[in-house]
């Protein structure tokens, strides 16, 4: 659990060493605004990886669009 | 930076082919019609061509604008954005299904211990590295290897002659047209229907004109090449095991004495799987860029698709959900996006036009 | 920003480095057990024995075959065998009695005992279906009488390991003899499921009971006929015969007739090329099963002289080997009509042919196929007489 969380952890921490410079490039008004969407895609991506460490699926949001029509 | 990407028609082509062969040709959406899935298949390809002369003419009214951009052109400012952030959040999960299609296909046949998580990861890592180098990239190397996957299916369709029997196509419609029709709606949803993500990519194209003709050859070119497989199913397993079976090349390839060829299924997956992740996330992420205003999609490509393989792990209980969705509901879900919504837009361009000419 | 960038890179590269050294699933050959042959029987308890077959690779190189160094004594293969409640688990309970773990991709034979299959086949073809690593073109054999393990532990004089030696002692007898017929998991796995066929396995006997038993010992001929997945009944090895004359399978055969003008003398006619072709004819709601042969080889050795040059004489000959043929798929077809099996597939000639009768018979198909009145057409040519035209006549 720990390592699995240490791994994800990394991931998410090389990916802002990657993409973060080029970021930071951009200037003024949209900095912000990519940053933001950066950072809310990045959340997404490292809860729902934390959500699968702690198993914990009630039969997924995303899953349940389609069970809708059920 | 959007408008800098540009591909060749030759490039596009391929793309679309790969597209539309991606996880189609392990999954089998025809299966379910037993003896009739050919049937079934050429009536979805052919609805397929009808849902791509609908694309093209969206695409050809609104020139060298993206999918969003029309949408925004179309229902207004907020409504557009709406549509346009549920087409991107649609793109995401699409990403999401055919990492998981993948995932269990190569767990199941290959990496019995692997944990599932790894192989996409890895997976995934390949495809955003692609992606962050640009969709050029991705288009240059599509020219290299694509051709490998009509050769792999060629290979496997004439090594499995001797398993043929033909009477395993006949009686035709033994219980009536009803399943029949459930399959080619499948078979329109998965692969046909999801080339409306190509609304996203044409702008990138060379030469607008050519659009018409590179979409419907590929459509005509791929659709053969999966009517070729689903017949060479029905042909060597039979119907009543072919609709047992969850991945039906993988019993398929192992017919052939002698010779393993479920490796080359793999290739040619992975090779496919490969393209529609990448062109899925392209869209996404173009998509995202666009809606907010923003210049250049590589920054999000990395979040985007680690977004992608948290949503196809966590989504997904076990591999009867992904089927359960997949063959059950997914064709609901993915209907307004498909056709309802491309219709509306259709018809609002049209009325736009007649109402300027007034 | 730059030289950031290039580490950041550099750290990434040497990282996926670490981490794809190797597969993940990598097995290594000389860490693995293969299995050539697997044997499932069941016990009186209800549990499931599995005995394998596995070639010993150190001892494959040397020995009897060739070399003309001594010969060692030692066998080339080892026979385990473990008991579970299911294939699995005995498979793994397998593993407690050997020292590397087993794969099982490599079978080529499945021997399946006479309990077994009498108590149902997909009690254990389940395994087989849903494993990946199963071989399913692997050849499925029905052991008659005798204990599953006597059988695998016979050794073959002219193949190191016997299964093969048995496999493709399978395969020789239906493409040269007409004895026996391949079957193989995929095979069976289709008829199975089908409703309008039943599955035809060949079997296998031990002929002379030896301290010391051989290949050679054994009978493979004959096949047993399915209902389902359960064994319904024999067929001996001329009446398999019959069935692969019918079903368009029998590649070459000989057949001896007696000798129409001399008396106990034989003539043996060898078959190169038959065209077997099944109908059935609904008449009153009645089933008529229709088999059409076309038979066509040459004379391969005739006792007592025969002058076929004479139409008269080759007619009587026509007449008689169409005759032996003719009862020979007339014994098949009565012989399984008892058994109530449609080894033959009528029904599912039924199912293209009348649809909306067959979703009413389908249920009763058994029963009916039983009571079905049946037709046997053979059509004899004999092309040639080898190198002479006529026998020597001793005077």
């Amino acid at each position: 659990m720990v390592l699995k969380v240490i791994i994800l952890v990394t991931i998410v921490l090389f990916t802002l060493l990657i993409d973060l410079p080029g970021l930071l490039k951009i200037k003024g008004k949209k900095k912000r605004k990519a940053l933001i969407i950066y950072f809310l895609l990045l959340l997404g991506g490292f809860s729902l990886g934390l959500l699968l460490i702690i198993n914990w699926n009630p039969a997924g949001p995303l899953g349940l669009i389609p069970r809708i029509f059920q | 930076m959007i408008r800098d990407t540009r591909i060749s028609g030759y490039q596009l082509s391929l793309l679309m082919m790969s597209f539309i062969f991606g996880s189609s040709a392990i999954v089998a959406p025809a299966a379910t019609a037993g003896q009739d899935a050919w049937l079934a298949f050429i009536l979805g390809w052919l609805g397929g061509l009808l849902l791509m002369w609908l694309y093209v003419t969206i695409y050809l009214d609104n020139p060298s604008r993206t999918l969003i951009e029309i949408l925004r052109i179309c229902f207004g400012k907020y409504l557009g954005s709406v549509l346009a952030l549920l087409y991107i959040a649609y793109f995401l999960h699409l990403a999401s299904f055919v990492f998981r299609d993948y995932g269990e296909y190569l767990t199941l046949t290959t990496y019995t211990l692997t944990p599932i998580a790894f192989t996409i990861g890895c997976f995934a890592l390949l495809v955003a590295y692609c992606l962050k180098k640009g969709l050029e990239v991705t288009g240059r190397a599509a020219e290299i290897l694509i051709p490998y996957l009509f050769i792999v299916a060629i290979i496997v369709f004439l090594t499995l002659i001797p398993e043929y029997e033909l009477k395993n196509l006949t009686p035709i419609l033994e219980n009536g047209f009803a399943p029949v029709a459930d399959s080619s709606l499948r078979v329109l949803t998965f692969p046909f229907g999801e080339t409306v993500i190509f609304l996203m990519i044409f702008p990138a194209l060379y030469s607008a004109r050519k659009v018409e003709r590179i979409a419907f050859l590929s459509v005509s070119i791929m659709g053969f090449t999966l009517l070729s497989i689903t017949v060479r199913e029905v042909l060597s397993l039979g119907p009543d095991l072919l609709i047992r079976l969850v991945f039906p090349p993988s019993i398929s390839t192992e017919l052939t004495p002698k010779i393993q060829f479920d490796p080359l299924i793999a290739v040619n997956l992975l090779l496919g799987g490969w393209i529609k992740i990448t062109v899925c996330l392209y869209a996404a992420v173009v998509g995202i860029t666009q809606l907010l205003g923003l210049d250049d999609y590589r920054h999000f490509v990395l979040p985007a698709a680690i977004l992608a393989v948290g949503l196809s792990l966590w989504t997904f209980n076990n591999i009867f959900e992904l089927m359960h969705i997949s063959q059950k509901l997914y064709y609901y879900y993915v209907i307004p996006f498909q056709v309802i919504i491309p219709v509306f837009i259709l018809v609002i361009t049209k009325l736009k036009k007649v109402f300027k000419a007034k | 920003m730059h030289k950031n960038k290039k580490t950041c890179f550099l750290a990434l590269v040497v990282g996926i480095l670490f981490m794809i050294t190797g597969c993940w699933d990598n097995r290594d050959v000389t860490k693995l057990n293969f299995i050539t042959a697997l044997g499932l029987d069941k016990t009186p308890e209800g549990s499931i024995e599995l005995t394998v077959e596995l070639p010993r690779p150190s001892l494959m190189g040397k020995g009897q075959v060739g070399g003309g160094g001594q010969e060692s004594k030692e066998k080339p293969i080892t026979i385990v065998s473990a008991q579970g409640e299911t294939v699995l688990a005995a498979a793994r309970n397998l593993l407690e009695k050997l020292e590397k773990p087993v794969i099982l991709s490599k079978h080529e034979l499945l021997l399946v005992s006479e309990e077994l299959a009498k108590s149902g086949l997909m009690e254990v073809l389940d395994f087989f279906e849903r494993k990946p690593e199963s071989n399913m073109t692997s050849q499925v054999l029905i052991v008659k009488g005798s204990p599953i393990k006597k059988i695998m532990e016979t050794e073959s004089e002219q193949e190191k390991i016997p299964s093969i030696h048995i496999a493709n002692c399978i395969t020789t007898n239906q493409n040269r003899l007409g004895s026996s017929k391949e079957s193989r998991i995929i095979d069976l796995l289709r008829e199975i499921s089908n409703s309008g066929q039943d599955p035809l396995i060949p079997t296998i006997e031990i002929s002379q009971e030896k301290e010391e038993l051989k290949v050679k010992d054994m009978l493979i001929s004959g096949t047993a006929a399915f209902r389902g997945d359960r064994l319904a009944g024999y067929l001996t090895a001329t009446q398999t015969r019959g069935w692969l004359l019918a079903e368009n399978k029998a590649k070459g055969s000989v057949f001896t007739v007696a000798n129409p003008l001399v008396k106990d003398q034989k003539v043996s006619f060898e078959t190169y090329r038959t065209i077997g072709k099944k109908e059935v004819e609904l008449i009153d709601g009645q089933p008529r099963l229709i088999v059409q042969l076309k038979v066509s080889g040459s004379i391969g050795e005739s006792q007592g002289g025969l002058d076929l040059t004479q139409p008269d004489q080759l007619a009587l000959l026509q007449a008689e080997i169409e005759k032996t043929i003719k009862e020979e798929v007339e014994s098949t077809i009565s012989t399984v009509q008892e058994y109530q099996t449609d080894i033959f597939g009528f029904g599912e000639i039924m199912r293209r042919k009348y649809r909306s009768e067959w979703q009413k018979m389908k249920d009763d198909w058994p029963e009916l196929f039983s009571k079905a009145s049946y037709q046997i057409e053979v059509e004899t040519r004999i092309n040639r007489s080898g190198y002479i035209r006529q026998g020597t006549k001793s005077e």
